[in-house]
C-alpha cells in the first residue's frame, strides 16, 4: 500500500503566483502534506501529496 | 633452544589479563561502550519505576478492577457512585469535563496517565537494549582486539619456530573465533542499519499514541492506545525494523498518483472563493457526529477526481468507524470540487445545517 497519494493538476498559465501561494496555504490547511508547483508555461502543474489514512498517521 | 610450554600459558594468560585492563581504556565505559555515562543509576531507577508503574493494576482500575464485564470494559457503576456520587474529579480534585463514555475511573487524564508510563518503561527498556547489544559487541571487539595483540607480541618476541606457529595458531583463533561471532549472530554491518530503522519505525508508532492522547475517549479509548502502545514496543525490535523495512520498500515502489482531469483555471483561484473555502474548513471539526459521513457519502457537490481520491486515501474504510477521518476526507475532498457561487453556497448550507 502506497504511503502517499498525489495528484496533479494542470494550471492556467494565467494564474497568478499570488493565488498559487493562497492556495497552497489552503491545501495545508485542509491536511494536505506538501503542496508543490511543478513546471512553466502550459506545463505548470499543482502537486498535492495527501498520507494515506492510518499509515504515516 | 625449546620454548617451555609453561612461559606460552604465561603469555596466554598476560594477554587476557592485558585485554580486560585496557578494554574499558579504549571504549571510555566497558558498561556501555560508546554511551555517556548516565546522571543517574540506570537499572536503579528502571527497577523504581516498574514498581511505581505498575501499568497492569492501573489498566485494572480503569477498567473497574475485578468487577464483571472488567475485561468487555464495562464499568463497575455500583463502585463508581460509592467513590464520587458528586461526578467526575480529577485526582487533584479540579473538575474534569466528562463525556458519554467518561466516568470517575475512566478520564481522559488517567488514560493519559497509563500511556505515558507504558511509553517511559518502554523507552527505558529499549534503551538498555540498544546499550547492552552496544556492550556486548564493542566488548567483544576490544577483548578480542586486544588479546590478539598480545599474542601477535608473543610471536614476535619468542624464539624458535614452533612457538612461533604455536602462537600464531591461537592468535588466528581469537581473530577468526570473532569472526565467526560476527557473522553468526549480528550479520555484521547490518546491525547498524536494523537500529536506524528501529528508531525510525518507533518515531513512526509514537506519532498515533502523541495525536490520540490529545483526543477525548471517545475518539481514542485506552484500547486504541494499548494497541498502538503494543506497534510502538514492536518498532522496537528486531523483527519488527525489518518488517518496516520491507513495508518502506513497498510504498516507495507503489507510490500512487492521480491525474485531475480538470483543467485548473483562474477562476478556480479567486482570492474571495480561496477565503470561503477555507472559513468551511474549521467549521467541519465542529460539525454534529455522523454529518461528516454522511457529507461524504451524498455530497451536496460531486466530484468524481475527490471521490477517487477519498477511496484511495481510506482503502480501509476508517470513515465508517472514525468522525475524526470523516473530517479529514472531507476537508481533502472539498479542495477539489468546484468553486462556482452555486457549489461554494451549497457547501455553506450543507456545513451550517450539520453544526
Amino acid at each position: 500500500m502506497p504511503g502517499t497519494i498525489k495528484t496533479r493538476e494542470k494550471l492556467d498559465p494565467k494564474v497568478s503566483k499570488e493565488d498559487l501561494e493562497r492556495e497552497i496555504q489552503l491545501r495545508l490547511k485542509a491536511g494536505a502534506i506538501k503542496v508543490t508547483v511543478e513546471g512553466e508555461g502550459k506545463s505548470r502543474t499543482l502537486i498535492t501529496e495527501w498520507n494515506v489514512i492510518g499509515e504515516n498517521d | 633452544m625449546r620454548f617451555p610450554f609453561v612461559l606460552l600459558r604465561g603469555l596466554f594468560l598476560l594477554s587476557f589479563v592485558l585485554s580486560f585492563l585496557t578494554g574499558p581504556i579504549g571504549c571510555g565505559t566497558l558498561k556501555h561502550p560508546g554511551f555517556p555515562k548516565q546522571s543517574y543509576n540506570e537499572d536503579d531507577e528502571l527497577e523504581k519505576l516498574q514498581k511505581l508503574l505498575n501499568t497492569t493494576t492501573m489498566i485494572k482500575v480503569y477498567y473497574g478492577g475485578n468487577s464483571p464485564g472488567a475485561l468487555e470494559g464495562k464499568e463497575d457503576t455500583s463502585k463508581t457512585q460509592a467513590v464520587d456520587p458528586a461526578g467526575a474529579t480529577t485526582e487533584g480534585g479540579s473538575p474534569e469535563k466528562t463525556s458519554r463514555s467518561e466516568s470517575p475511573r475512566r478520564t481522559k487524564v488517567k488514560r493519559n496517565e497509563i500511556i505515558t508510563a507504558r511509553l517511559l518503561l518502554i523507552d527505558k527498556f529499549y534503551n538498555r537494549f540498544i546499550g547492552d547489544f552496544s556492550k556486548e559487541k564493542q566488548g567483544l571487539d576490544t577483548l578480542v582486539d586486544v588479546a590478539t595483540i598480545g599474542v601477535d607480541l608473543a610471536v614476535a618476541t619468542v624464539g624458535g619456530a614452533s612457538a612461533k606457529a604455536a602462537l600464531g595458531a591461537a592468535s588466528a583463533g581469537l581473530t577468526g573465533s570473532k569472526l565467526s561471532f560476527d557473522k553468526n549472530f549480528y550479520f555484521e554491518k547490518t546491525i547498524s542499519v536494523l537500529i536506524t530503522s528501529m528508531n525510525a519505525a518507533r518515531k513512526k508508532a509514537l506519532f498515533p499514541i502523541k495525536k490520540g492522547s490529545k483526543r477525548s475517549l471517545e475518539e481514542y479509548s485506552l484500547g486504541d492506545a494499548l494497541q498502538d502502545l503494543n506497534s510502538y514496543y514492536l518498532a522496537g525490535t528486531f523483527v519488527g525494523a525489518l518488517q518496516a523495512m520491507q513495508v518502506d520498500a513497498g510504498a516507495k515502489e507503489k507510490a500512487a498518483d492521480i491525474k485531475i482531469a480538470k483543467f485548473r483555471d483562474e477562476s478556480f483561484f479567486k482570492k474571495e472563493k480561496q477565503e470561503r473555502v477555507e472559513a468551511i474548513l474549521p467549521s467541519i471539526d465542529t460539525l454534529k457526529p455522523g454529518v461528516a459521513l454522511d457529507l461524504l457519502t451524498n455530497p451536496p457537490v460531486k466530484d468524481d477526481d475527490g471521490m477517487k481520491l477519498v477511496n484511495l486515501r481510506d482503502t480501509g474504510n476508517r470513515r465508517n468507524k472514525s468522525d475524526a477521518v470523516a473530517k479529514r476526507l472531507l476537508k481533502m475532498y472539498i479542495i477539489y470540487t468546484g468553486r462556482s457561487e452555486e457549489e461554494i453556497s451549497a457547501w455553506e448550507s450543507a456545513i451550517t445545517a450539520g453544526q
